[in-house]
């Protein structure tokens, strides 16, 4: 018959340090200083053959959890080999339950963790709920249970996983007389089925009544394996001849027994050098792997650092923005600002967007270099911006003349201009009193024909030519004048402005444009827009 | 190469169990609350209102950055930092946390990382539905941009697991860890553009912020939503975020896989 399982000179050690630095120190380190290794098990050998029951006894820190552990492979052995043939599960007092869950879903999740299909938990499940006999309970949260129901209910499931190799660790201890039976029936019911059971209590009758075989454990060695009767016998003598020593006997054997097991490292007899053996030889063999890996580990941390490195030298384009979403609103600003931070760059950008001009007595040149003046532009002039370059604008004016200015004399209006409005009858306090009087008379007359205002309003003191097509009707008497392009008046023109009153500096404040030392500024109402001009303190009302 | 390998095999493989955990976890979250899993949706929202109250209302007086309302403009950053925060801080906790549920069976410890992300992850796409909402509310289309979301969403994945598998291991080993990715991630929330806007700072410092991964996942997704940026357009920066996130893949596969053995004798 084939073992079922098979432990060849098995040892687990613990490394005791001295303090939380050693433990850390001794991970990056093959170097084993002055630490003490203390051995939980030493030189165990065993085999155990299919459908076979183990007991395992021995007194409290003889290795039992150890090796329980070690069977259910849930810690490595330092050294030695085991073979273990098959699935096993291991069975603790309260093992794993999630205390939140009710025991229903902590039934599907363990089923899960051991791997189990959707189907085989479907069908379970019942069974478990059966078994653990918790009644209402198994619908209640895991911590609402007593200590004996949860360890029912954590025997109920690990049972019912169907695990080959099945380890009970001082789990059956809480349970009463009755499921006690029930798990006995259990067991028995295992064993036909030819499963390998460990068995881990402290108490004598329960091993005897169910066990083949048991192996005493005696301060990390196997002290005796074998028939029930004769190990037990050894056991109940140990116990005994223990019992008759006096105290201070039974401390000092305590102490060397124990002294036995604490080895200093470094001078290691023959049961540490394997251990070291095993490791080079393991390490011989990755030796090649090992070498890929910190290559591809180089290879990853020196892209870091380059890739860093270009980040933090040149910056990418759009470095200084967290989110370039944005960028793209309020485009008028952006060109400004673009021009002002690159003032070297010769390059033509295409602008088209309308702008106007904030200095009284523009200059416009016909070519880019500013030497041959071409004209002038009055403050305010509405102009089509077409490229810029260099500090310059290209600009085109309504009648297509196109020509070159310096950037400052140009300003877009921002789109909160229309927010931006006076009302008509805050101005009249700066104005003359013979104007703001009857100003809705001399407003009505803009946008009229010369001819109409000539003959409706009387004391016409003056008519200048400004140019070709544009001329002044001046009315002395009223500080007003009307400007005439092509026989129709465009402007109503107001003099002697109030320039001092607190109501002009107001002007100010709601203007949409303005030039640079204040003298002119571009202000709206609902219904017109007013130029005001401080030098010679006059108002140039035109209609939108 | 055989450790993210063996690892990104154990994941495959084990794909049923963790859904079925992460449900579990969820479950047993929030059984003890009245509200249940609604608080998954609720703890995100009052915090969305106090950041929009402190940041939006208070410091920038309820303006608009740029075209986009302040709230949106901040749950864009604000969601996926909400995945990328408790997935790195119980992340890095998620393997001793359960150790104990686990180490009394053969169980594939590579997975819990992943389970916890998976966990997140509800919340997440959950907060996400919000989101896309909340966009159209405002008629706000990023248009082509939206077809990055896929690629980030790769990003930020691979970039999670990378990081979580690795401080999990770490924090195994040495507790102390576990105390500094909290402090960490607590600062780290605060050097990312998600509650301000970086325009001010000198570009070379917004370089080095960009220095954090974390700021590439966050970045993309505003590229994303609010459209203005392609990944291809920043090579260098994707060259760096891909460098780092698969060395730490490396770097935790290969400690993950290397102490694995060992972890209940850390503990």
């Amino acid at each position: 018959m084939k073992p079922k399982i098979v432990f060849e000179n098995v040892t687990k050690t613990y490394t005791l340090y001295e303090g939380k630095f050693e433990k850390l120190f001794d991970l990056f380190t093959s170097k084993r200083k002055k630490n003490k290794t203390f051995y939980a098990l030493r030189n165990i050998s065993f085999e155990v053959y299919e459908g076979e029951t183990i007991g395992i006894i021995g007194v409290n820190g003889s290795g039992k959890s150890t090796l329980s552990n070690l069977l259910a492979q849930v810690l490595p052995p330092t050294s030695g080999k085991i073979t273990i043939d098959g699935e096993t599960s291991l069975i603790a007092i309260s093992v794993g339950l999630n205390n939140n869950l009710t025991g229903l879903e902590n039934i599907e999740l363990k089923c899960l963790m051991h791997g189990l299909r959707k189907e085989t938990i479907k069908e379970i499940t019942p069974k478990i709920v059966e078994f653990a006999d918790i009644g209402d309970f198994i619908r209640q949260p895991v911590k609402n249970y007593s200590s004996g129901m949860r360890s029912r209910l954590g025997f109920a499931i690990s049972v019912h996983t169907n695990p080959d190799i099945l380890i009970i660790d001082e789990a059956l201890s809480v349970g009463d007389e009755t499921f006690y039976e029930k798990c006995l029936a259990k067991m028995d019911e295992f064993k036909k089925q030819g499963k390998t059971i460990f068995f881990i209590s402290h108490s004598i009758t329960q091993v005897r009544s169910f066990c083949d075989k048991v192996i005493w454990l005696h301060h990390g060695k196997v002290e005796s394996f074998g028939g029930i009767g004769q190990v037990i016998r050894q056991y109940k003598q140990y116990i005994s001849w223990h019992n008759k020593l006096s105290e201070e006997e039974q401390k000092k054997y305590k102490s060397d027994m124990m002294a036995k097991q604490l080895i200093p490292t470094g001078q290691n007899d023959n049961v540490g050098s394997p251990v070291k053996l095993q490791r080079r030889s393991e390490k011989a063999k990755k030796k090649p792997e090992k070498k890929g890996n910190s290559v591809i580990l180089t290879a990853l941390f020196l892209s870091i650092v380059i890739s860093a490195y270009m980040m933090i030298k040149d910056g990418f384009p759009h470095a200084a923005s967290a989110s370039k979403g944005i960028e793209n609103t309020e485009k008028h600003a952006d060109v400004q600002q673009a021009s002002k931070k690159t003032p070297a760059q010769k390059e033509v950008r295409m602008v088209n967007q309308e702008g106007f001009v904030r200095e009284n007595q523009m200059e416009l040149f016909n070519d880019s270099e500013k030497k041959n003046l071409m004209m002038s532009l009055n403050f305010s002039k509405k102009v089509m911006v077409l490229e810029e370059m260099d500090q310059l604008y290209k600009i085109r004016l309504d009648d297509g003349t196109e020509g070159y200015t310096d950037q400052k004399n140009i300003s877009f209006l921002d789109d909160h201009s229309d927010t931006k409005k006076l009302a008509m009858n805050e101005i009249l306090p700066i104005t003359p009193d013979v104007f703001s009087e009857t100003y809705q008379f001399y407003l009505a007359y803009i946008n009229k024909k010369e001819e109409k205002i000539k003959t409706d309003l009387r004391g016409l003191t003056n008519e200048s030519e400004q140019n070709s097509h544009e001329k002044l009707l001046e009315f002395g008497n009223r500080q007003i004048y009307y400007r005439i392009n092509n026989g129709i008046s465009t402007a109503l023109i107001v003099e002697g402005v109030d320039t001092n009153a607190p109501e002009f500096s107001q002007l100010s404040e709601y203007a949409i444009l303005k030039d640079e030392q204040g003298n002119f500024g571009l202000v709206q109402t609902e219904q017109n827009q007013i130029i005001y001009n401080k030098i010679n303190g006059s108002l140039t009302i035109e209609m939108k | 190469m055989r450790f993210v390998l063996q690892v990104k095999n154990e994941q495959l493989k084990n794909v049923h169990l963790i859904f079925r955990l992460a449900i579990y976890d969820i479950k047993g979250q929030y059984q003890l609350h009245y509200l249940g899993w609604l608080w998954q949706i609720l703890n995100p929202i009052f915090q969305v209102a106090l950041y929009w109250f402190v940041f939006g209302f208070g410091i920038r007086k309820g303006s608009p950055v740029g075209d986009t309302p302040f709230l949106v403009w901040l749950l864009v950053g604000l969601i996926p930092w909400f995945f990328v925060g408790p997935s790195i801080l119980q992340g890095s906790n998620s393997i001793y946390s359960r150790i104990t549920l686990v180490s009394k069976m053969k169980f594939p410890v590579s997975i819990l990382p992943t389970i916890n992300l998976v966990t997140n992850s509800f919340n997440f796409f959950s907060m996400m539905l919000i989101l896309v909402i909340i966009l159209a509310v405002n008629k706000i289309n990023a248009g082509l941009y939206l077809l990055q979301l896929p690629y980030y969403l790769l990003c930020l994945y691979i970039f999670l697991f990378a990081v979580a598998l690795l401080f999990s291991t770490i924090s195994i080993i040495i507790r102390d860890f576990q105390l500094l990715v909290q402090s960490g991630m607590r600062m780290v929330f605060f050097l990312l553009p998600i509650v301000w806007r970086m325009d001010n700072l000198p570009p070379l410092y917004v370089n080095i912020l960009k220095l954090n991964p974390v700021f590439y996942l966050i970045e993309g997704f505003r590229h994303t939503f609010l459209g203005g940026g392609w990944f291809f357009e920043e090579l260098t920066y994707t060259a760096y975020f891909w460098s780092i996130t698969l060395f730490v893949l490396f770097l935790g596969s290969y400690m993950h896989i290397k102490f694995r053995n060992k972890f209940v004798d850390y503990i």
